[in-house]
């Protein structure tokens, strides 16, 4: 599920976009050139009917910059991620260990965040990257703004999920824009267009 | 100290019994007794190389907090080897690891358990294991201005020269809820004449 974009609906849907092809292209690369497809889900569908906490996992990374904080997340279960895994490392899925899971989503987070905070940087902002952490997924609430927060900063979420040879991973974007100007800049600067006053968009 | 100013509460109070619980924790945790707390020093300013984070999550619907411990692998292998019986050169990364991170995962607990005695609830999170620059994602980012009422305490737990940083950061969504959450955690009960009861 995408949540409430307060920003313009033209660069909210550019920068879904950009997401969605980041996390496609890193994960296509961390499989060895495999053809990756990204699609937009609900996060219902992360849960499924099950919505038992047991046996979920999920990895992120933080990128936080004076405009913008994001933090870039992976879920999955460990038989959902076996797959995928056994792909990159050219092994049977009886044979992937859980560290080598671990350390394929871990790193995963850690590329597509990579190219997002590097994609955002083409406006010549400077930001800060965390290393990627692993930890249950049920955990992800303390990683969300509280509910009670008033006056909070303006914030873009979108959910969506990389698939390769109908194995999936959920992949979850959050970012709390404190400079909504300054952060449509940035956007527009990674998009490699820029708008003109009369609204035409010259691709550089 | 509270980043806002007027906090409403006890400063002091939520600070002795943070800093108590984390000290009995450390005690209980490494076979030290004699473990003191001290002032830190702005742990920012050291060398970041070889600094490591622990951190753990508490939320409910009045305070969502987090408790972390930052350190240095030479000073936290010294209180690992205390707690595990064993020579300081035979103590390996996942044995500092694991004792740094149970120790957030006590500490927590302990507060947690303080804090729900009105009847609150909350989650707790597994800890987690980072970096020492790594801190600076689990702080209210410098433009929130409008954000929560805050409260943050350091203090270094110390034996023997060797120090372990510890870190609390409160942010308080409900004003009045988390006043009286502090005075139960005391097991007290302030009256209207402003004695106050032990039971």
């Amino acid at each position: 599920m995408s949540g409430e974009a307060k920003i313009e609906p033209e660069l909210s849907k550019g920068l879904k976009k950009l997401c969605e092809d980041l996390s496609a292209g890193r994960m296509k690369s961390h499989l060895g050139g495999r053809e990756v497809q990204s699609r937009g889900c609900d996060e219902f569908e992360y849960d499924g009917d099950d919505d038992r906490k047991i046996g979920k996992w999920l990895s992120l990374v933080f990128v936080s910059s004076h405009v913008v904080k994001m933090s870039f997340q992976a879920k999955f279960t460990f038989e959902k991620c076996k797959p995928l895994v056994a792909m990159a490392f050219e092994k049977k899925t009886e044979e992937v260990t859980r560290e080598q899971m671990e350390d394929f989503v871990k790193e995963f987070c850690n590329l597509t965040a990579g190219a997002l905070k590097k994609n955002l940087e083409n406006e010549g902002f400077s930001s800060l990257i965390s290393l990627p952490l692993l930890t249950r997924g049920q955990d992800e609430v303390f990683f969300k703004n509280h509910p009670l927060e008033a006056n909070s900063p303006t914030v873009f979420e979108h959910t969506w999920e990389v698939v390769c040879e109908n194995n999936s991973l959920f992949c979850q974007i959050n970012f709390e824009i404190f400079d909504k100007e300054g952060f449509e800049k940035i956007i527009l600067g990674a998009f490699g267009a820029e708008e003109e006053d009369e609204g035409d968009i010259d691709f550089l | 100290m509270s980043d806002n100013g007027d906090v409403g509460f006890d400063e002091a109070t939520l600070k002795s019994m943070c800093r108590d619980l984390s000290l009995s924790r450390m005690k209980t945790h490494s076979c030290i007794d004699d473990i003191k707390v001290e002032e830190t020093e702005d742990f920012g300013k050291k060398d970041e190389t070889g600094q490591w984070l622990s951190l753990i999550f508490v939320s409910s619907h009045a305070v969502k907090l987090n408790f972390k411990c930052q350190f240095y692998s030479d000073d936290a292998s010294f209180f690992t080897s205390k707690a595990l019986g064993k020579d300081i050169k035979e103590v390996t990364k996942q044995n500092v690891d694991d004792f740094v991170k149970e120790y957030c995962n006590l500490s927590a607990g302990a507060i947690k358990q303080s804090l729900e005695g009105s009847g609150l609830t909350s989650l707790i999170s597994l800890p987690l294991m980072t970096r020492g620059s790594d801190d600076v994602f689990f702080k209210s980012h410098p433009r929130k201005d409008k954000g929560p009422l805050v409260y943050s305490d350091s203090w270094d737990l110390v034996h023997s020269g060797k120090a372990l940083t510890c870190h609390i950061y409160f942010e308080i969504y409900d004003k009045e809820a988390f006043q009286k959450i502090i005075l139960n955690a005391f097991g007290a009960d302030q009256e209207d004449d402003g004695e106050i009861d032990f039971f």
